[in-house]
């Protein structure tokens, strides 16, 4: 009898499990420390599937993986499995196959080792990993935004790069970004992903209906993101919209307010095509973008409030002596297709000074202001009207002839002499204007000179009698 | 019969890695793979039918051949996006009365596309297909949430053996293996992240709804002794869908048209005849 262990023995004592199964998978021999392995008796594991000894996750991967990599390479090596043991606990192992062909018509010869340890550090590995990745998509997505958000000169634009960064932050199908209106509806501002028309409209009446409820009191702004996670959810949260939404394919949806002073200047709507769940690491991302982009709205409405008030007078929000100055600077110098005359009304209000002594400064801006409106509301669409200061307007009219200037010279007037207000008070106005024929005028007068030239026709009137309009071409 | 523009049509077949054999006269077959596979896997089935009819075989985004340039991770996000392409495919090639026989998810998308545009189907073979992987109260789809978990895990952690394995079978010339090595090669360098949204896309999706919209006739084909697609997932179907029938084939697993062609051919003929 030669020394050392006999074959057969040493096929049952190796600290490894071996196992041979038919290539359909059945097992047909295991040795005794696979059976210790996976704590069961021999007739328990011989005659069984291969995948009755896996835990579901890894028999998933034996058949879409497994399989395949021995019928295209008949081996495969260190793939990593969890063994279903018998006390309903698993075991990590590593297994290295062989197909040996000739063998009963085929035949699989399987080493199992147990890798708990190596395991272990390895889903350590995988989960710091995936922490890491995690928090490189994050930054790199909050990086991008911000510069998209930086170099937004509109709302459009910070509502695009708001919808781009949420569908790459969540991989939904589509990301709608809808602002609201200061009537309380929601308009769709920015699409991400092939817009679906039908959800748009189904979740857009939605919204209406949803401010609708918030204008009334019955539901309050809703506090944070909100995610519907499939479609029994979505079914209770929005029974009129069921069938849109189905038509539309959305299966799950997330709602991310956007929280401005306090209240929901907007919304993001974002939709799935399966059930979807978002993390919190997910929701705190979305959380962020919506943050900043409110922070950058408020900004660029802060710049158009700053230069809307540069230009507009605060009393009676007339377009301001800058504001016709530009437009009058406009229309001398630039070259237009049809030259059109320029014609100015130069609007002095009638002894206003007596007004403030005798009913007060209030009284006399009350009075502004209606005449204001008056004077608005009398002069054509495009023609410009605007104060230049203490009591007097400038009209600029664009194509006008000498007759329709007399008409709205006219029509001016009446506007201040008819406007309501304070019992006692009668007020009139005195128009000078001075027209700008291109094709006969000698050389082009500068913005200044024809506000000069009303000015001085105002006078003329003033001197004539007052309540009057006298015309001079410059 | 819609034909798509030329230039557009032209796209979408480069983009899916579309091939065609057969008359352009005949009746249309298309058949699309499933998860972690490639048109490859219907080598040994698709030949039996290239001689009556125009066999398509295509590539889902992601998968095999297809541009990867093409992946977007919010349309592939769930099976519709990849219904759309199947739709598409069937327009650039001037389809009709198609048959689509789709293997696992691929049956799921077929049942999509059958929904979004009956009149481009004439008739859909579901291979080991499921409407819900996970089970729900009494609904056994065969598997529990954490499974897939430990699925995706398995994908991690076996990602680079995944990948050699599987370079061989698309390339369907295991007989060449520098060609393998080379595809091999770019699958490396693949994005692992891709396969594992197909993943979550494919275990985590719910078609349960949407199965009584099938209005084309449906023959279902399990075969016994499948894990990832038991025979109850089968019977699921046949009962969701109205115009269906169910064959169980006695046949190995979850990879009926590798490990028993012959069989699949059969069935298949016969409800196509």
């Amino acid at each position: 009898m030669s020394p050392g262990v006999q074959p057969r023995d040493l096929f049952d004592l190796v600290p490894c499990g071996l196992i041979s199964a038919t290539t359909r998978g059945d097992i047909t021999t295991a040795n005794d420390t696979f059976l210790a392995m996976v704590g069961r008796m021999r007739d328990q594991v011989v005659g069984q599937h291969l995948t009755a000894v896996l835990a579901p996750g890894s028999r998933l991967y034996f058949e879409t993986g497994f399989l395949q990599q021995l019928s295209a390479h008949g081996r495969a090596s260190e793939v990593a499995f969890d063994l279903q043991l018998a006390d309903g606990k698993t075991l990590s192992v590593f297994v290295n196959a062989v197909v040996d062909a000739d063998r009963d018509g085929g035949t699989l010869l399987l080493a199992v080792f147990d890798a708990t340890v190596r395991r272990h550090y390895e889903r350590e590995l995988l989960a710091a990993r995936r922490v890491a990745e995690r928090s490189e998509t994050r930054v790199r997505i909050l990086q991008t935004a911000t510069t998209a958000f930086g170099a937004a000169a509109s709302e459009g634009e910070v509502t695009e790069a708001l919808a781009e960064a949420v569908r790459g932050a969540t991989d939904a199908t589509v990301v709608s970004v809808h602002l609201r209106a200061p009537d309380g509806s929601f308009t769709a501002r920015a699409t991400a992903g092939a817009p679906r028309p039908l959800a748009e409209t189904a979740l857009l009446a939605w919204l209406d209906e949803g401010a609708e409820a918030a204008a009334t009191g019955s539901t309050s702004p809703s506090g944070g993101t909100q995610v519907l996670p499939n479609s029994a959810e979505l079914r209770m949260r929005f029974p009129s919209a069921v069938a849109e939404l189905r038509a539309a394919r959305i299966e799950a949806l997330a709602i991310v307010p956007l929280i401005d002073d306090g209240a929901t200047g907007g919304v993001i709507l974002l939709s799935f095509g399966r059930p979807r769940r978002l993390d919190a690491q997910t929701v705190d991302l979305l959380d962020s973008l919506a943050e900043q982009s409110v922070l950058v709205l408020q900004r660029l409405r802060l710049r158009e409030l700053i230069s809307y008030r540069s230009l507009h007078d605060t009393l009676t929000g007339l377009p301001n002596r800058l504001s016709l100055q530009l437009r009058l600077d406009h229309l001398l110098t630039e070259t237009r297709p049809s030259q059109q005359a320029v014609a100015l009304l130069f609007i002095d209000l009638d002894g206003f000074k007596s007004v403030n002594d005798r009913f007060g400064h209030l009284a006399g801006d009350t009075a502004l202001r209606r005449i204001s409106t008056s004077l608005h509301q009398a002069v054509r669409s495009g023609d410009m009207v605007g104060r230049l200061g203490g009591d007097e307007f400038l009209l600029i009219c664009e194509d006008a002839d000498e007759q329709s200037l007399a008409d709205i010279a006219e029509r001016l007037r009446s506007a201040v002499r008819n406007t309501p207000l304070e019992e006692g008070l009668h007020v009139s106005a005195s128009v000078g204007v001075s027209i700008h024929r291109p094709d006969s005028s000698r050389e082009k007068p500068t913005a200044e000179a024809l506000i000069t030239l009303a000015d001085e026709a105002m006078y003329q009137s003033k001197r004539a009698g007052k309540d009057r309009a006298t015309i001079v071409v410059a | 019969m819609t034909y798509a523009p030329f230039e557009q049509a032209d796209a979408v077949i480069r983009r899916n890695n579309v091939t065609v054999q057969g008359d352009e006269g005949a009746p249309a077959i298309v058949f699309g793979h499933g998860y972690g596979s490639s048109l490859a896997m219907w080598r040994l089935v698709a030949p039996a039918f290239a001689d009556d009819h125009r066999v398509v075989l295509f590539d889902h985004v992601g998968s095999g051949g297809s541009d990867p340039r093409a992946y977007d991770r919010g349309k592939y996000d769930s099976l519709h996006g990849y219904a759309d392409d199947l739709l598409e495919i069937g327009h650039a090639l001037g389809l009709s009365e198609v048959v689509y026989v789709g293997h696992s998810v691929g049956a799921m998308i077929g049942c999509l596309a059958a929904i979004a545009e009956p009149e481009l189907f004439r008739g859909l073979v579901l291979v080991g297909g499921s409407a819900r992987y996970v089970n729900d109260g009494e609904y056994i789809g065969g598997f529990e949430a954490d499974d897939v978990d430990a699925l995706l895990d398995s994908l991690d952690a076996n990602y680079l053996a995944w990948a050699s394995t599987m370079a061989p079978v698309f390339m369907g010339n295991a007989d060449r293996p520098e060609l393998a090595a080379e595809l091999l090669d770019s699958f490396t360098r693949a994005d692992p992240s891709v396969a594992r949204q197909f993943a979550r896309v494919t275990f985590l999706s719910d078609l349960r709804q949407e199965l009584s919209r099938v209005s084309t006739p449906t023959l279902v084909v399990q075969s016994t002794n499948d894990i990832v697609a038991p025979v109850v997932a089968g019977q699921f179907l046949r009962s969701e869908i109205p115009d269906s029938s169910l064959v169980v084939l006695e046949a190995n697993g979850h990879y009926v048209h590798l490990s028993d062609p012959q069989k699949l051919v059969t069935a298949i003929r016969s409800f196509v005849r």
